[in-house]
């Protein structure tokens, strides 16, 4: 790695300086707190420390010259024998002023983005989006401090609160009731659905070429058959996740309303629903353990047949809703193209 | 407890003071026979004679720059600025002066001197006589700055900033010259540095400056009504701050507000507010707020002046909003 | 019998060796800043010595003094210290200030010097109150405010002369002329009379010679006892001469002053070679006792800047110290 050493800015009005001398010669290692150089300016002389620690590789100042400010003097390299540098310049070839480097990074900013070549505008995809309210847009749960401290303290994963349906920002108060009331165990409500129709569109989807999958497709349907209920209003998200060898797993918000999105995978957001698809794996079943938010896991233990079992506390959710969930997610899988387009 | 004012209180500071130290000296513009447009220093010159309760002409630099002198030689002069507002004149003075000679000369050279001047809006007073500059001369070390709420601190307060080694500058409040509060008949003083914890709570810390402690007061009030429990802080000097009380306040409610009367931009409540997230931020559950005057001149009519003071109500908002976690994006 | 020259003869040979003193401390300084042993910057005085020397020579050692930026040659005419000055100088933690004032800040309490200030007419407020403690405390005391020419343009002077002649203090106003604030000459910046300034306040003034340190002494003799009687304030105005720049680096200044103006000075009326021409005319001191003098001066510059050079930096822990004063 090589690093530049410029001549410094020292005083208020300074135009350029002048190496009075190097304190380290070619092949010296140096101490980013050394003195590397004697530098003068119109106020005083100053010693220049070397910022960097490595090894002095090039001199391009010979002691005596006068220098613009902000122009190549010397190169710091981590180890000895690194690439040489930039050819040193020819010592009656001036430099060009400082204010002309100042000019051209003005003008450089103010160059406009260049126009698309067909001079069309190119709309971009329509991508499902996936910012969420409060921090989750950050990648992080917005908490006070105070909240933070405590959660640590007591070792409790302020996203768990979250997923209880917890609203941000987390308090204080809500990981001290989090540290006395468990999560309860939850419960689970299983079906099965017939998955001709659902293995068709994914050959389809898989030869299409168009880069959209299955998962997405459960996404759409699990947001659409939460929306449907009536359970969730305003934005859905979906936390998804695939056991299989691809090991897809994002979060997408509002999957059914995108359609035939393209999705770019993201990491664990909170979300309204999380799936976990068995059905590309020789599992057949999975017991969570989460209490708060439902959760979906979908299995296909037998040809022909996905097994959908809704895991969900009824404390949040009575045992209707889940129901209904189940009946409007199954009419999507059984007749997806319908639900689809 | 007999009842003053805090006009009669700082009357009887600089009198006992005066009484007992003979090298008081009392100067500014009308203190004598007027006894300044306050009336509060009236009785003075009958009492010490104008060898000791100097009238001066009109120039504010001047005299304070006479006064620094008569500190740096002896005397312990005690200016009257009549306005707060009059602290742009006096600076260099003050802030370059005063404030620096002690250390410039290495400890040798000392400027025990107070400047005694006011703050406060809403006497409808337009923008050059109602200002509440300390921020200004809080900024410059070298100078103690004390802020008393009532007569009581007024009295404590300045008898201590009279006998102090230092140059003090005192703000009172020029709406509380007439209101009065309990102050003991025998001598007391109030350490410079030390605040006066004015109510205990559980829920918020409300620190208020000067007047702003009887805003603080009366949200405290309206939140005990919900079953919100304040703690009312009054630090009584903003240099030397007591960031002790302040903070373990903080740290025992986990949320704080500060309410003070100079502009809210850059000032007081900035300094505190930055101090207790700097120094208590693991216990907090809520943004630290401030509450200060709009960053306006302040407007002489008086439908919009009484719009640039923090009011009890804006405050108990605050801390409801608080409570509530409704802070994600604090004003 | 003696004359009475012969029997002042001690008081002008006290008065040459304190101007040869400004003189070659000031020589020293310029050398450690030139050298870069010196930080910051500094203003030097050569040229100006009869003033400071003439005035306070004629006052006691309790009476107090406040000067200017440019303010080493008060500093040694009130009676400072060399190795202490020298120390100041270099931010050592043996300077009168421990190191915390330096060339524009420099003090010395115990000889009544008040402090130079590095604002321009800032301390006409402090030795106008020097003056005001000093009548109200009935112990005679006199206060004398050091300023130049650019100082007439600060309004706090005129507030000052004012109060003071109000008040009838026992401060004078000494006014040195060295006809350049920094590098603009005293006619662009002053309109007007000079006295006349301190005339609409009813103030005594007196113009005098400040190359000629007899005379300055004689004017101040006269202001000081009459100040000390209450009949202050006085204003003294004193013709002199800076020979060096504004500060050490000013060092072309042709386009604000021309050579021929600094040589005719430097010829004709330097303070300390024509007061030395004098003494040896009027027989008070021979050329070689003047030798010796000088001598001696320089032996002591000599030996306090090798003292200051090696003194040390104050300690870390001053650096927040003496923010504020502690309790007496």
């Amino acid at each position: 790695m090589r690093h530049e050493v410029t001549m410094p800015q020292l005083g208020m009005a300074q135009d350029s300086g002048k190496v009075v001398a190097w304190m380290k010669s070619i092949g010296d290692s140096v101490d980013a707190d050394d003195t590397l150089m004697e530098v003068e300016t119109d106020k005083a002389t100053m010693e220049v420390p070397a910022g960097r620690s490595g090894v002095l590789a090039e001199i391009l100042a010979d002691a005596g010259s006068e220098v613009p400010v902000g122009d190549l003097i010397a190169v710091i390299s981590d180890e000895i024998g690194a690439e040489s540098g930039a050819p040193k310049p020819a010592p009656d070839k001036p430099a060009p002023p400082k204010t002309a480097k100042f000019e051209e990074a003005i003008r450089a900013s103010k160059e406009p983005e260049p126009a698309p070549e067909n001079g069309l505008a190119v709309e971009s995809p329509r991508v499902a989006p996936i910012i969420r309210k409060g921090g989750a847009a950050l990648g992080r749960v917005l908490a006070s401090p105070k909240a933070k401290r405590l959660a640590a303290e007591a070792g409790i994963d302020l996203r768990s609160l979250l997923r209880r349906g917890v609203s941000e920002p987390l308090l204080a108060a809500d990981v001290e009731s989090a540290a006395v009331a468990p999560a309860s165990a939850p419960s689970a409500l299983g079906a099965v659905a017939a998955s001709d129709a659902f293995d068709e569109l994914t050959e389809f989807l898989r030869d299409s070429g168009s880069g959209l999958s299955a998962d997405l497709a459960w996404a759409s349907f699990v947001s659409g058959a939460l929306r449907a209920t009536g359970l969730r209003k305003g934005e859905i998200a979906v936390s998804y996740r695939s056991v299989s060898a691809a090991g897809e797993e994002f979060v997408c918000r509002d999957a059914d309303l995108a359609k035939l999105a393209t999705l770019s995978p993201e990491g664990d957001e909170p979300a309204d629903i999380y799936i976990t698809n068995l059905t590309e794996s020789r599992f057949s079943s999975f017991l969570s353990g989460q209490g708060g938010l439902p959760h979906l896991v979908v299995a296909s233990p037998n040809q022909g047949f996905f097994s959908l079992s809704v895991q969900f506390s009824e404390q949040d959710l009575p045992l209707s809703s889940a129901s209904a969930f189940l009946e409007e997610l199954m009419k999507r899988v059984e007749h997806p193209v319908r639900h689809l387009l | 407890m007999r009842e003053i004012t805090l006009s009669q209180a700082v009357n009887e500071a600089i009198s006992e003071e005066m009484r007992r130290d003979p090298t008081i000296v009392v100067m500014g513009e009308d203190v004598a026979e007027a006894g300044t447009p306050f009336k509060i220093l009236s009785g003075l010159v009958e009492e010490f004679g104008s060898d000791r309760v100097v009238d001066t002409p009109i120039s504010e630099p001047g005299f304070t720059g006479i006064a620094v002198g008569a500190a740096m030689t002896g005397l312990r002069p005690i200016v009257d600025l009549m306005f707060g507002d009059f602290l742009f004149l006096i600076m260099d003075q003050l802030c370059n002066q005063a404030a620096k000679t002690h250390y410039m000369s290495g400890g040798k050279l000392k400027v025990p001197m107070v400047v005694r001047t006011n703050m406060g809006a809403t006497r409808r007073s337009a923008a050059q006589h109602s200002q509440s500059l300390h921020a200004l001369v809080a900024h410059i070390p070298g100078l103690k700055v004390a802020m008393p709420a009532t007569a009581y601190e007024a009295k404590g307060l300045l008898k201590t900033a009279i006998r102090d080694e230092n140059p003090v500058v005192i703000f009172e409040d020029k709406l509380s010259y007439q209101e009065k509060a309990q102050v003991p008949e025998e001598e007391y003083l109030l350490p410079l540095g030390v605040a006066s914890v004015r109510r205990e709570g559980r829920d918020v810390t409300l620190v208020g400056t000067s007047s702003m402690i009887h805003v603080a007061l009366d949200a405290a009030k309206l939140l005990e009504a919900e079953g919100i429990s304040a703690e009312v802080i009054d630090p009584r000097t903003i240099v030397p701050l007591d960031e002790e009380t302040i903070l373990a306040s903080a740290r025992k409610t986990s949320r704080a507000i500060v309410i003070d009367e100079g502009h809210r931009n850059y000032g007081v409540t900035a300094e505190i507010a930055a101090r207790i997230a700097e120094k208590a931020f693991y216990w907090l559950d809520a943004p630290v707020q401030r509450f200060g005057a709009m960053d306006v001149p302040v407007p002489f009519s008086p439908a919009l002046e009484d719009l640039t003071v923090p009011t009890p109500e804006a405050v108990a908002e605050g801390a409801r909003r608080a409570m509530r976690g409704e802070l994600i994006h604090a004003a | 019998m003696k004359t009475k020259l012969q029997h002042n003869a001690d008081a002008y040979m006290r008065m040459y060796r304190q101007m040869l003193r400004i003189r070659v401390f000031e020589e020293n300084a310029h050398q450690l800043y030139l050298s870069a042993k010196m930080p910051g910057l500094t203003h030097l005085y050569i040229g100006q010595e009869a003033v400071a020397v003439g005035i306070c020579e004629a006052l006691e050692v309790s009476d107090r003094i406040t000067s200017t930026h440019r303010g080493h040659g008060h500093c040694v005419a009130k009676g400072a210290d060399f190795k202490r000055m020298f120390c100041e100088l270099l931010g050592k933690a043996e300077g009168f200030c421990r190191g915390k004032g330096g060339s524009m800040h420099i003090a010395d309490q115990k000889n009544g010097n008040l402090g130079a200030n590095a604002i321009v007419g800032g301390s006409a407020g402090i030795a106008t109150g020097a003056a005001f403690s000093a009548k109200r405390l009935g112990k005679g005391g006199v206060a004398v405010c050091f300023f130049g020419d650019g100082a007439l343009g600060q309004g706090l002077l005129y507030e000052c002369m004012n109060i003071a002649a109000l008040w009838k203090l026992p401060v004078i106003y000494a006014c040195e002329n060295n006809y350049y604030g920094e590098y603009t000459h005293v006619s662009e910046m002053a309109s007007g009379d000079l006295l006349a300034r301190a005339e609409a306040f009813g103030i005594e003034t007196r113009t005098v010679d400040g190359q000629n340190v007899l005379e300055v002494n004689e004017a101040a003799e006269g202001f000081v006892a009459r100040a000390r009687a209450g009949q202050g304030p006085f204003f003294l105005l004193l013709d002199t001469y800076r020979f060096h720049g504004h500060h050490v680096g000013d060092i072309s200044r042709e386009y604000y002053r021309s050579k021929e103006e600094e040589e005719r000075w430097k010829s004709e009326r330097d303070p300390i070679s024509n007061f030395g021409k004098w003494m040896k005319r009027e027989k008070i001191a021979s050329g070689k006792e003047l030798v010796k003098v000088e001598g001696e001066v320089r032996r002591e510059a000599e030996d306090a800047v090798e003292f200051a050079l090696a003194a040390s930096y104050p300690g870390k822990e001053e650096v927040a110290m003496h923010v504020f004063a502690e309790a007496a």
